[in-house]
């Protein structure tokens, strides 16, 4: 059927509908641009915001254990300075049994407060400055006590770290949680000269000086490990910069599971579940939460 | 230039299974086998890798190395050939044989191919086993750490011994450092 032999109603009903299909076609494409232009905007957006600082939550724990008295020395920067400097969170743990551990590890602390603020970006001079430090204890106590030094400097979304001895400092992404600095014990050589000779290192576990520091804040010309260049942060990101009172008492891979909302809650967590374990040998347990978000909640 | 450090250790077990090569000249070439579970397979990619080895290799494209050793291996073998300059990584990595590469603060897995590399880069290539109890942070922190291959795979290696004292598997991998040579300063005595 040819379309001369419609009605003129028909004809007119066909007009508006090929009319109404147009319209229709016009809207569609017109709302399926504004989606593309409101998802592009929003994807700028997004880019904005990763380039903008992270909130740092900080809260800190300082406990004694069942020492007799505390021994753990700790600092943190300004919060204020935050987005010119940086904040840097430190502590130290004076070695125990030694004359003058809480002496030298509040002695420690407070040299590094003097070097705030810190180049960021020169992470070489400020190992240096910790390494001044160190002779500097030397100088007074001529190795008759010394300490560990664990320090974290979070500016624009990235971190440095620095690390004397044995404390941790454990970075925790995706409820994975690692210890990133190395450890200056003896077992570290055991191990190593093991493994030159193709052998297992149980040996490194079973001798009796495997936890002995090799070297230590207050001991001459130290080596200090650092991170040569910063690594980047992301959001939901947690430092923990701690003592060993804290990994010895709780295993590393469990402290995820207690992480709070914020970091408040998360240094209380940690402090109560050490509290709990009730060790009679009890190590002082001192730390510092560094909890990283997008959004300040 | 290429500063490296390979790392072989049985694992507390009888044998050692893997192979890692390493061939030095104008460019560095590496090879690591996973031969766990076949010992025949490890026999025949390192017999290739040797015929590479063995020639003229620095005159050899990447397309031409891979292709000698395809031709002997078989399509499933386990094993990555890696080739690095100064400025540039090819991998072809086969099976369980991951790399990885610390750059600018980050750590990424490395995909077969051509990739730019720049001074103080660093790249890891091992076996599964290798990677098995090490964290991606873990890699990252020990390699911004680290003052020389060697140590970075000292501090992955202590960190494996931590978890397992090096008993179970074979462990094979191999460290990178990218070193330009205009950094390296050298003083003129009077």
């Amino acid at each position: 059927m040819g379309l001369s032999s419609l009605s003129s109603h028909s004809k007119i009903g066909l007009i508006i509908l090929a009319v109404l299909l147009v319209a229709v076609m016009i809207a569609l494409v017109s709302i399926v641009s504004l989606l593309i232009k409101l998802i592009s905007t929003s994807r700028s957006d997004d880019k904005s915001e990763d380039d903008s600082p992270l909130f740092a939550d900080v809260a800190y724990f300082f406990e004694k254990g069942a020492r007799d008295r505390q021994e753990d020395a700790l600092y943190i920067s300004h919060l204020d300075d935050y987005v010119d400097y940086g904040i840097i969170a430190c502590v130290s743990d004076g070695m125990g049994g030694l004359k003058f551990g809480s002496d030298i590890s509040k002695m420690v602390i407070d040299e590094v407060e003097k070097l705030f603020p810190m180049n960021f970006y020169n992470s070489e001079d400020n190992a240096e400055m910790i390494s001044k430090i160190s002779n500097k204890v030397y100088g007074r106590y001529s190795r008759k006590g010394g300490a560990t030094l664990v320090m974290v400097h979070v500016f624009k979304n990235k971190m440095q770290f620095y690390s004397v001895g044995d404390s941790d400092i454990i970075l925790i992404r995706n409820k994975v949680a690692t210890v990133i600095n190395p450890k200056q014990n003896y077992s570290k050589i055991l191990i190593k000269n093991l493994t030159l000779e193709g052998k297992t290192t149980e040996e490194a576990y079973m001798n009796k000086k495997g936890r002995a520091l090799v070297d230590f804040m207050g001991n001459n010309n130290i080596r200090v490990n650092f991170s040569q260049k910063p690594i980047n942060l992301v959001d939901g990101d947690l430092i923990i910069v701690c003592s060993d009172g804290v990994t010895d008492a709780i295993s590393v891979n469990s402290i995820q599971n207690l992480i709070g909302s914020n970091a408040k809650k998360t240094a209380e967590n940690i402090k109560l579940t050490v509290r709990q374990k009730n060790f009679t040998r009890q190590d002082n347990y001192s730390g510092i939460v560094i909890q990283l978000n997008k959004y300040n909640y | 230039m290429i500063e490296t450090y390979s790392f072989s250790h049985n694992g507390g077990l009888e044998e050692y299974n893997d192979e890692v090569f390493v061939g030095f000249g104008s460019f560095t070439v590496a090879v690591v086998v996973n031969g766990m579970n076949d010992k025949e397979m490890c026999r025949r990619v390192s017999l290739a890798v040797s015929r590479v080895l063995r020639t003229d290799f620095e005159h050899m494209s990447f397309d031409d190395i891979t292709y000698i050793i395809s031709k002997i291996v078989k399509h499933d073998d386990e094993y990555a050939i890696i080739r690095i300059t100064d400025n540039e990584i090819e991998t072809e990595q086969h099976g369980g044989i991951k790399a990885f590469i610390i750059k600018d603060g980050d750590i990424k897995q490395i995909t077969n191919g051509l990739m730019k590399i720049s001074n103080e880069d660093r790249i890891i290539c091992g076996t599964d086993r290798f990677f098995k109890f090490l964290t991606k942070e873990a890699i990252l922190a020990d390699a911004v750490t680290s003052i020389s291959a060697e140590e970075w795979m000292d501090f992955l290696v202590s960190r494996i011994s931590d978890i397992n004292m090096l008993k179970g598997d074979n462990l094979s991998a191999v460290t990178f450092i990218v070193r330009n040579t205009e950094d390296i300063r050298i003083d003129q005595l009077p």
